[in-house]
C-alpha cells in the first residue's frame, strides 16, 4: 500500500478541482490515516463524486464552510 | 437545546463525521472504564456504520425528546465497533436503552451546546481581560493589534527574537495589509477596529513598526505562510498571555500530529482548546484580495464551538499542556475549522525564534 503522503500527492489536485472542495489533507480514524476532505457544503453532487476510499485510505468528508482569512 | 436539536436533525452522514472527529479528540479520557484509547487500534478501515445510522434515524426523535439528552449521532464504542452515540447533559440518563435495534449505545457526557456569542466587555474591566481592549505596557500576547493604515483588528501572536532584537509575530494580513504594507508603518494596540470611537487612532497606541513580511501569492502559486514581524521592545510587548491564558509559550516548537490537543489565546474568542484534525492539508483561502492556495497546513477543530473567529488571525497555536510548545500560526477558518501555518515554516521564513520559556 502506498503511503498517505504519496496518495495525497497524487490525488490532491483532482480533489481540489471538484467544485465545493476547499481543502484536502491527512486525517486519522481508528488509528489509521485518512484522506481528509473539507467541503463548503456536502451537496448531493459532491456526495456522488467523492469516493469512499482512495488507494486503500478512507475518505473523511467534513463540512467546513468557506475558509476565510480571519481579520476583523 | 435548540443547537442540539439542530445537530440531531442534520443528515446522518454529517452527524457521522462530526461525531467521529469528536470521539477521536476525546478518546483518551472519555472511556467510562479508562481503557486504552481506541485510536491505538490498528484497523485498516472503520467498521460498517450503516446499521447504526439506520438505528439513529429510527429512534432519534424519541431519544432527543428525553430530558438530559443533548444530541445523538453515530460513532464508535471503546472497542471500535459501531455505536449510536447519545450526548448527555451530565452523565447517565435514566431509561436509555443499552442497544437500539441491536446496535450498541454509547453515552457521551458533553454538557449542553450553545451558540457562541460575541465577547462583550469593557477594556480593563474587572474579571478576566478582554483581549480586544487596551492594555498597559508591556502588552500581553493574544491581544488586539492592527496596522495604522486600516480599520481592522487581528491578534498579537507572540514575541520573537532575531539577532538580539525583539519583534511582534502575526500574519501578513494583520501587520502588512495583505502585501500592501511598507516597513516602518505603525502597529497599534488595540487595532483600529477596537478603538473608541471606532477606527480612531488614540495617542501613543503604537507598540511597534512593520519590519518584514512574506508575500502572499494570489496568482495560483502555492503559499505556506501568512506571516509578518514588527519591530518592538520588551517594554512595549511582553511574552506571556493575558490572565486566564497559557502564560509564556515554549521556545521549543513541535510539529502537528493528528489528534494532538492544542490551545490558543486570541483577540475574539480569547483562549480556546481544540485538536488537530488534519495535517499536510492543501487549502483554498478567501481574502479580500482574492483566493490564495496554502499547502502543508494544519487544520484544528474546536473542543466546544469554534476554535477561532474573525479577529483571531495571528494567534499562536500551542500544545494544550504545561509546556505550551508552539505548533502553528492561526490565519484562517470556516464554520467548524481553523487553519494554521506550521510554525517551523513561519519561523524559518522570517529568521526568528519564539521568545518564550
Amino acid at each position: 500500500m502506498p503511503s498517505i503522503a504519496e496518495v495525497l500527492t497524487r490525488h490532491t489536485d483532482s480533489l481540489m478541482a471538484m467544485p465545493g472542495v476547499v481543502g484536502v489533507g491527512q486525517g486519522e480514524r481508528n488509528g489509521s490515516p485518512t484522506v481528509y476532505v473539507m467541503v463548503v457544503q456536502l451537496t448531493d453532487s459532491l456526495r456522488r463524486a467523492l469516493p469512499d476510499s482512495i488507494e486503500g485510505y478512507a475518505v473523511e468528508v467534513v463540512e467546513s464552510g468557506k475558509i476565510k482569512a480571519q481579520p476583523e | 437545546m435548540k443547537a442540539s436539536h439542530a445537530t440531531g436533525r442534520a443528515s446522518s452522514r454529517i452527524g457521522l463525521v462530526v461525531v467521529l472527529a469528536f470521539a477521536a479528540a476525546c478518546s483518551d479520557n472519555t472511556g467510562p472504564t479508562g481503557d486504552s484509547p481506541s485510536l491505538a487500534r490498528g484497523g485498516q478501515q472503520g467498521p460498517d456504520l450503516r446499521a447504526a445510522i439506520a438505528a439513529q434515524a429510527r429512534h432519534e426523535k424519541d431519544i432527543m425528546s428525553r430530558t438530559g439528552v443533548e444530541g445523538i449521532g453515530v460513532g464508535l464504542t471503546d472497542q471500535g465497533t459501531a455505536a449510536v452515540v447519545i450526548m448527555t447533559t451530565n452523565g447517565a440518563v435514566g431509561g436509555l436503552p443499552k442497544t437500539l435495534d441491536g446496535v450498541a449505545v454509547k453515552l457521551m457526557p458533553t454538557g449542553p451546546f450553545s451558540a457562541i456569542l460575541p465577547r462583550k466587555g469593557k477594556p480593563g474591566g474587572g474579571g478576566s481581560a478582554d483581549p480586544a481592549g487596551t492594555f498597559t505596557r508591556p502588552v500581553p500576547i493574544g491581544v488586539s493589534i492592527g496596522n495604522e493604515n486600516e480599520c481592522a483588528a487581528g491578534t498579537l501572536g507572540a514575541r520573537v527574537t532575531k539577532g538580539g532584537s525583539v519583534y511582534i509575530l502575526s500574519n501578513n494580513h494583520v501587520l502588512a495589509r495583505q502585501n500592501a504594507g511598507s516597513p516602518g508603518e505603525d502597529i497599534l494596540q488595540p487595532g483600529r477596529y477596537d478603538t473608541s470611537p471606532q477606527c480612531s487612532i488614540p495617542a501613543n497606541s503604537s507598540i511597534g513598526t512593520l519590519s518584514q513580511f512574506v508575500q502572499i501569492n494570489f496568482s495560483g502559486g502555492n503559499n505556506t505562510v501568512d506571516a509578518a514581524i514588527a519591530s518592538t521592545t520588551a517594554g512595549n510587548v511582553g511574552n506571556a498571555t493575558f490572565s486566564g491564558g497559557y502564560g509564556q509559550p515554549n521556545h521549543v516548537t513541535r510539529s502537528a500530529t493528528v489528534g494532538m490537543r492544542v490551545q490558543k489565546c486570541g483577540r475574539t474568542t480569547a483562549c480556546t482548546h481544540g485538536s488537530i484534525a488534519s495535517i499536510n492539508a492543501t487549502i483554498n483561502v478567501q481574502y479580500d484580495g482574492g483566493v490564495a492556495t496554502f499547502v502543508n497546513q494544519v487544520v484544528v477543530t474546536g473542543q466546544r464551538g469554534a476554535f477561532s473567529k474573525a479577529g483571531d488571525s495571528g494567534s499562536l497555536i500551542v500544545t494544550d499542556d504545561a509546556s505550551a510548545n508552539p505548533v502553528a500560526l492561526l490565519f484562517a477558518g470556516g464554520q467548524t475549522s481553523t487553519i494554521g501555518n506550521p510554525i517551523g515554516a513561519v519561523l524559518s521564513a522570517l529568521g526568528v525564534a519564539i521568545d518564550g520559556k
